[in-house]
């Protein structure tokens, strides 16, 4: 913010909300609304390294996106967002990076369901609503996910290893109701809790022609636990730091971020270089409890 | 260099061959305490295989890449001290140096064409005891028997993480004694030790929680005191 980096997050918890009372569409009452989102919210508060807790508060009759000092969630009917099944607003102090309101509304142009087993071709509102509360807490979007271009336009998701990655599964499933080791890795760097500070940090470089690469998607998968944690390079020195990982070697993946839009990640005016290959680490760096891996400096090469 | 030195050890000790023939006769080793030192080799590890995967939006899962890992095989050093008990036992201490390289072969990546394989080097130690059992031939040449555990400790490349685990082992080998004397002389015995061991390793770098079982062999010059 004005040049500066701050960290997005609530600074008084429990992070408090309401549901709207006009919150229903065909197939899901206010009820239905509530028990799904809150579920939602369990899942996130229930991670054990992570000391996030949630408040209901009630029904409201104000709406998302109302500036009101309370945080709002409930349906609007938005057609002309057709590619939007939902969106988080935050109102924060651009002082400290601390959470004020944070408002969700889903887009009742949809087809939505509760139904326990998903309902096909209709989007479940529990997954997308575990997304949007990521982004509640103050998460970002994750890149882990392979998708495939639609021909009327947009992404088809082939697969993702984050609930936090920007688009959303086909219609009918429910394979993102729970966080990932991303998603988790992510939430309790944020608000740290049980074991977390036992866990380290991958941090490094990444240079094509001797020069940072901004945006790039390094993945840290451990053969141990098999999880996959990922994070970008942040400037243009080619920078990036993965945190949340357990302790032991790690294999270090390097790609470029073209399996979602730019803009669901980066400000438009930020050089995102997608101009490089896959790139395989042959070094396995290892993590230390408690600490960093040391900078490692990972060469890619142009296309 | 060293291995200069130890041939002309083995030379040199060969022609002290000298063979108490009292001892073919009681069976028993020359000496109470022996010493040993020299080097090993330590076959490959597997820790099998483990694959990157991602979420479908059916709830099954799809391979990002696939990686199979292992420890490599690696030279070491290990020194012994043994102490006869009676009959045909020894008991020994021992520890153990080497430094294996633990490497991940990275596979069938959805978007890399390149099998790679990413690598550190692992500084190991080990300490231990085990036990020896010998049979009944007659010097210069005994075999035996043996099984011993240790300590594992483990550390990662550039000493910034340790693991620690237990190694349990069981193997033959033999003595065979260039010298062999009783008496009021200091050194009773020196001779040359062949073994081959199959160690099994739990915990320490393993990626996983199962035993890792590795072959190995060593050699060693041996003094008895």
């Amino acid at each position: 913010m004005a040049g500066r980096q701050v960290v997005v997050k609530w600074a008084q918890l429990p992070a408090r909300y309401f549901v709207s009372a006009q919150s229903t569409v065909p197939g899901v009452g206010v009820s239905d609304f509530e028990a799904a989102v809150q579920r939602a919210f369990t899942r996130w508060q229930d991670l054990p390294t992570s000391a996030i807790t949630y408040q209901y508060v009630g029904r409201t009759s104000a709406q998302p996106g109302q500036q009101d000092g309370s945080s709002t969630l409930g349906f609007a009917n938005r057609p002309e967002l057709d590619r939007v099944l939902a969106s988080t607003s935050f109102f924060v102090d651009r002082t400290t990076g601390a959470l004020l309101e944070s408002d969700i509304f889903f887009n009742s142009a949809f087809q939505w369901s509760v139904a326990p087993d998903g309902q096909s071709g209709r989007f479940d509102l529990e997954s997308i609503a575990l997304h949007e509360i990521g982004h509640f807490s103050g998460l970002a979007h994750s890149a882990l996910g392979e998708t495939e271009l639609r021909e009327g336009g947009g992404r088809r998701v082939l697969s993702a290893e984050a609930v936090m990655f920007p688009i959303a599964f086909m219609a009918g499933s429910i394979a993102a109701r729970t966080p990932k080791a991303d998603d988790i890795a992510g939430i309790s760097d944020l608000y740290p809790d049980g074991d977390f500070p036992q866990k380290g940090s991958v941090s490094g470089r990444v240079t094509k022609n001797g020069q940072g690469v901004f945006g790039a998607h390094v993945v840290a998968f451990d053969p141990a636990t098999r999880e996959l944690i990922a994070g970008f390079t942040l400037n243009t020195a080619g920078e990036f730091s993965i945190a949340g990982l357990s302790p032991g070697p790690k294999v270090i993946r390097v790609e470029p971020l073209d399996d979602a839009d730019i803009d669901g990640f980066f400000d438009a005016a930020q050089p995102v270089d997608l101009d490089f290959r896959v790139l395989l680490f042959d070094r396995l760096v290892v993590v230390p409890r408690r600490g960093d891996s040391g900078r490692i400096d990972v060469t890619v090469g142009r296309k | 260099m060293t291995r200069a030195i130890i041939a002309s050890i083995v030379i040199v000790g060969a022609g002290l061959v000298r063979v108490d023939s009292a001892s073919a006769q009681t069976q028993r080793l020359p000496g109470t305490i022996e010493f040993s030192g020299g080097a090993s080799w330590l076959g490959k590890a597997s820790f099998g295989s483990a694959d990157a995967t991602e979420t479908t939006p059916t709830g099954s899962t799809t391979k990002l890449f696939e990686t199979s890992s292992s420890l490599r095989p690696a030279a070491g050093l290990e020194a012994r001290l043994g102490v006869r008990l009676a009959g045909r036992a020894e008991v020994e201490g021992f520890m153990s140096f080497a430094r294996p390289t633990l490497a991940t072969t990275i596979s069938n990546d959805i978007e890399a064409g390149t099998t790679v394989t990413a690598r550190e080097r692992v500084t190991e130690y080990v300490f231990g005891g085990a036990v020896l059992w010998y049979d009944n031939e007659s010097p210069p040449l005994r075999v035996f028997v043996t099984a011993g555990a240790g300590y594992l400790r483990q550390l990662h490349e550039s000493n910034t993480l340790a693991v620690t685990g237990q190694i349990y082992y069981g193997g033959v080998g033999v003595k065979y004694f260039f010298l062999s004397q009783r008496g009021r002389q200091v050194v009773k015995g020196l001779g040359l030790r062949v073994d081959g061991r199959l160690i099994a390793q739990r915990r320490g770098i393993s990626l996983d929680d199962r035993v890792h079982y590795a072959p190995e062999v060593a050699g060693s010059l041996f003094v008895r005191f």
